[in-house]
């Protein structure tokens, strides 16, 4: 019992989920609006694109290093399958396709030079955005386009309505969310019980070891960031069809944000740590932080300063708690000796 | 040791040269007459001060092991700040009040770029997520300082960017100045001797003496205040400034660094091939101006593949020179 009191007040998530509850409470006290039923759909509603985005941190962060491309890659594909249904008449589920397709393409890129070269991801990742985002603007000129026919359908998909006593205001849950939940599942059953998934947490963690263990380093390297990709390009379809337009524009800067949520979740940049319950957490702690700034009025503009200050803060705990257990490891293996 | 990486950047610096002269003969056929003449010179010149001086800052944060993404946000909360303290204390343009300004916007570059350096080096967060964190950090100061609006400067600063010596603009002397002093700090001094070796490998320098973390602190300062320069006479060029004013810069600085002979994993780098890559880009980028169907959006995605290019292209060199 000690035992596992011990362990959860070291987890990070542990954390995440206290500040949540309590901010939530301040929210709650000041405006009387937190628990109304419309601002939890509406706060539901807001994480679904940034949590599958997370996943692509998450993979990224976990295996090789930082990872920014996904919101351009994600902007630049939406926009050509919103183009390319215009002018002709695919069925969404081929539409789908080629835009996974896009989005593997573009991973590829990436996981050849971060792979072949060993460039630092970031760098990397950082060029293909700036490719993607020069292909979007220049060459197909990146206006707000409506959704397109073929995908009508998705963007009206509600699942339910709710409507609140206490606000009097409404709220509409997009069937998106079900999208996230199945990626979700997905990644955990893959990164818990498969070969491949603890392959991503053990070449992030200690490459040679892993190399040594047999793993192949560099295909499991190289396939995370085609599977990122791909997992950008659905997370950018479902943002256009819940704003029902496309604009490349507001792809553009997304990654701060995400990864700030991730750092917060308890994944560490040096590789191997991170979990899925802390990429959802951090990703609804900074949305209900932004959502709900003007609910206990204050001024929107505050935004960025409050993301700055979490992303420092949080990434110092982690680094100072990073620090931390290597001395114990370290004190560890000397008492050993 | 000393001898080869002497040549090491040697090398570095006139393949810049070349490649610059290259250029130039280049864009002088292609686009016309026009592209040599003293104006266009001139307007070149002053664009490419503020990235320039961004472009050393990173460089010296990148051969420490790391890369500062927030110097484009420090140099406009430094221009904000000399402007909403110029409008305030000395409307009319009274020269006290701008020096003082200026002084204030500069003290709190180096205050930044300390924050930058502490993060980085005593509290242990990685380099590319503390300088993630603060460049939202000082954008939203910035935001907040301006209401999201641009601030306006009166009329009496922008004469500053406007003077010229011998027909060479004020700013880019002080690009040349800059380069040149920061040049010999890192080629010359035991300062720039510490902050290489802390690059090329930490757990040696912390063996051989030296205060990593003061080392590191004092680079990100330095880079601080080249940022805070950078916002002033950028403030001054553009009369006004915004939170998100040149968000493109940060891609093209780190573009910079690496065309100048900065390795991203820290420790290779020298400010004299940075300082060519800048003029590099900027005639580059003069000459997409010039071609009428090259869009500004194309640029963006021409530095990313320069990058990736230019990265292949080293990685070959250097096995190379390895297997020698």
């Amino acid at each position: 019992m000690n035992k596992k009191t011990k362990r959860l007040l070291g987890r990070n998530e542990f954390y995440v989920a206290a500040i949540i509850i309590v901010l939530a409470l301040i929210i709650q006290v000041i405006s009387g609006q937190f628990i109304a039923v419309n601002n939890l759909v509406d706060l539901a509603r807001a994480i679904i694109v940034n949590a599958i985005y997370a996943l692509c941190g998450l993979l990224a962060f976990v295996s090789t290093g930082a990872d920014v491309s996904f919101p351009m890659i994600a902007g630049m594909t939406t926009y050509i399958i919103f183009k390319v249904a215009e002018v002709t008449s695919l069925p969404a589920i081929v539409l789908v396709l080629i835009a996974l397709a896009i989005g593997a393409l573009c991973g590829c890129i990436n996981g050849f030079f971060i792979v072949k070269y060993h460039f630092n991801s970031l760098i990397v990742t950082l060029s293909t955005s700036a490719i993607c985002y020069g292909i979007a603007f220049g060459a197909l000129k990146g206006v707000r386009i409506d959704v397109p026919e073929a995908f009508k359908g998705f963007s009206k998909w509600n699942l339910f309505t709710v409507r609140s006593n206490i606000t009097g205001l409404g709220a509409k849950m997009h069937g998106a969310i079900l999208i996230m939940i199945l990626l979700y599942v997905i990644a955990y059953l893959v990164l818990r019980h498969t070969m491949v998934g603890r392959s991503i947490y053990a070449i992030g963690g200690d490459e040679i070891s892993a190399r040594r263990a047999g793993i192949q380093v560099d295909r499991v390297r190289f396939g995370v960031f085609v599977v990122n990709g791909m997992i950008a390009v659905i997370g950018g379809l479902c943002y256009a069809c819940m704003c029902k337009n496309c604009s490349p524009m507001e792809y553009y800067g997304g990654e701060n944000i995400v990864i700030a949520a991730i750092v917060l979740g308890g994944v560490r940049l040096t590789g191997g740590h991170g979990t899925l319950l802390g990429c959802l957490l951090g990703t609804f702690l900074l949305s209900m932080v932004s959502n709900s700034l003007t609910l206990i009025g204050v001024s929107v503009y505050w935004q960025n300063v409050f993301i700055g200050l979490i992303i420092v803060g949080g990434a110092s705990i982690s680094a100072i708690q990073a620090k931390r257990s290597l001395k114990a490891s370290k004190e560890l293996g000397k008492e050993a000796a | 040791m000393t001898t080869v990486k002497k040549l090491k950047i040697n090398s570095d610096f006139l393949r810049m040269l070349v490649i610059l002269v290259v250029f130039i003969v280049a864009a002088t056929i292609t686009s016309g007459s026009n592209f040599f003449s003293v104006v266009s010179f001139q307007t070149m010149a002053k664009q490419l001060t503020e990235y320039g001086l961004m472009s050393i800052a990173l460089s010296m944060a990148m051969i420490t092991g790391g890369i500062d993404l927030s110097t484009v946000y420090i140099a406009n909360m430094c221009g904000a700040i000399a402007s909403l303290t110029i409008s305030a204390i000395a409307p009319e343009g009274q020269f006290i009040g701008i020096l003082f300004a200026c002084i204030l916007a500069i003290a709190i570059g180096l205050c930044c770029g300390a924050l930058n350096g502490f993060l980085v080096s005593v509290v242990g967060v990685p380099p590319m997520l503390a300088t993630l964190g603060t460049y939202e950090l000082f954008s939203g100061i910035t935001i907040v300082l301006s209401n999201g609006q641009s601030i306006q400067v009166i009329p009496q600063f922008t004469v500053f960017a406007t003077l010229e010596v011998l027909g060479i603009p004020l700013p880019f002397i002080v690009f040349v100045i800059m380069a040149v002093i920061f040049s010999i700090l890192l080629g010359k001094t035991a300062f720039g001797r510490r902050v290489h070796l802390v690059g090329v490998n930490p757990k040696a320098a912390r063996f051989a003496g030296i205060n990593n973390e003061k080392t590191i602190i004092m680079a990100y300062t330095l880079g601080g205040f080249l940022c805070a320069v950078a916002g002033l006479i950028s403030l001054s060029r553009v009369s006004s400034v915004k939170a998100d004013f040149g968000s493109s810069y940060v891609m093209m600085t780190i573009l910079i660094a690496v065309l100048g002979g900065c390795n991203p994993a820290g420790g290779w780098g020298e400010i004299p091939g940075v300082a060519t890559a800048v003029l590099v880009l900027q005639v580059i980028s003069q000459w997409l101006t010039a071609v009428p169907w090259i869009n500004g959006y194309y640029r963006q995605a021409l530095y990313g593949i320069l990058l990736l290019g230019f990265m292949t292209y080293k990685f070959y060199r250097d096995k190379g020179t390895q297997r020698r």
